[in-house]
């Protein structure tokens, strides 16, 4: 296969943009597909500091990359979820791969903080995820607001918003529907906006650019994810995918024209409360993170 | 015979083709997947020979 751009060896096709590229014009097609996004949502501007959420994987290490090479104001903000082993590879790959490119982290370590995620669960009976969404959320805004970002982006690519977008409507859940969007504004007093520059690239398109620019990811999965349910949809969305290469980002992009209108800044600042404990901003006297972890104590 | 590396770490043996035949084989799809020989990206229609060994990367991942 040749290089639609140079008529070199290709290293990848990419069936639904009818494209084959070599590296370089790999590398020219991912960042102009970032740019795009983070144009036409008009999701930064270049003096903005911003706050990348990285795990370790594909998806956000090459998002903080990709951004970095961009000339944009970037730090990598990584949370140690504290669960034994994962958490520890996945940081050293956060680590090194910052250092290498000598860039700003911050590290929320939740073992030191005392509430890892595992411990958290088991102590108050619920589901890891669901605990872990709940901490990861708190800390995104918290660390962002403390930092003084302007905006906090995440690794969020084309397969995990279309899938999530199927399973919305498969379940008919408008809340979360209106609230699938690349752009969420600023919210309240503290709330940063939050964007998603990779969302017109797939999970494959993003571990190609992984493999080839020498970003070493961690490939193991989180242990808890063990039969999302996310992955029936990928699933699905990958099979029709595969027979008729393009349904998925018209679909993903389709949607968002219809929805593109909505106003989205939920949180009006004045039935913002003062959570008591932390101070961080909260619909209740208590945060929805402090009345967890409070339970473990 | 061509040494196929999973990202799990298994490794299966199979008779030289294209990378599509071989995933098609494995009932992979294209657009899951990538695959790799000697650290090189292979497209689709590359053809893997006798003696030579080839890992294949799952890209999905369940976040
Ligand atoms: S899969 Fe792991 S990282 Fe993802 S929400 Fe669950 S516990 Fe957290
Ligand atoms: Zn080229
Ligand atoms: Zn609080």
């Amino acid at each position: 296969m040749k290089c639609v751009k140079c008529k070199g060896d290709a290293v990848i096709n990419i069936r639904r943009a009818n494209a084959a590229f070599c590296k370089e014009h790999f590398n020219e097609y991912f960042t102009e597909q970032t740019l795009k996004a983070i144009k036409h949502f008009r999701m930064f501007r270049k003096t903005d500091k911003i706050m990348v959420c990285v795990s370790g994987g594909k998806d956000s290490l090459v998002l903080w990359h990709v951004l970095h090479k961009l000339g944009c104001d970037v730090t990598g903000m990584y949370i140690d979820l504290g669960i034994n082993g994962y958490s520890d590879r996945s940081k050293d790959k956060v680590n090194s791969f910052a250092e290498r490119f000598g860039l700003k982290t911050i590290i929320v370590d939740l073992r030191e903080k005392g509430h890892p995620i595992p411990f958290v669960a088991r102590k108050a009976k619920r589901e890891d995820c669901a605990v872990c969404g709940t901490i990861k959320r708190y800390y995104f805004n918290k660390t962002a607001y403390d930092g003084g970002f302007d905006v906090v982006a995440t690794g969020h690519n084309l397969d995990d918003e279309a899938s999530r977008l199927l399973a919305n409507i498969m379940h008919w859940d408008d809340e979360y529907m209106n609230n699938t969007y690349p752009v969420l504004p600023a919210g309240g007093k503290m709330l940063k906006k939050k964007v998603k520059p990779l969302v017109r690239l797939t999970e494959r398109e993003t571990a190609a650019f992984a493999i080839l620019n020498g970003i070493d990811y961690v490939m193991e999965e989180c242990p808890m994810s063990k039969g999302a349910t996310s992955l029936v949809f990928k699933d699905a969305l990958s099979t029709i995918e595969e027979n008729m290469p393009g349904s998925e980002i018209f679909f993903y992009t389709k949607f968002l024209e219809r929805v593109k209108d909505i106003d989205r800044s939920k949180t009006d600042s004045d039935e913002m409360k003062i959570c008591q404990t932390c101070g961080m901003e909260s619909f209740m006297d208590k945060c929805t993170f402090c009345r967890l972890v409070e339970k473990v104590k | 015979m061509v040494k196929v590396e999973f990202t799990d770490g298994k490794v299966e043996e199979m008779s030289p083709a294209p990378v599509k035949d071989i995933l098609r084989k494995l009932n992979l799809k294209e657009s899951t997947t990538l695959v790799t020989r000697d650290g090189e990206l292979l497209t689709h229609d590359i053809y893997v020979y006798d003696g030579q060994s080839i890992k294949i990367i799952n890209v999905v991942s369940g976040g």
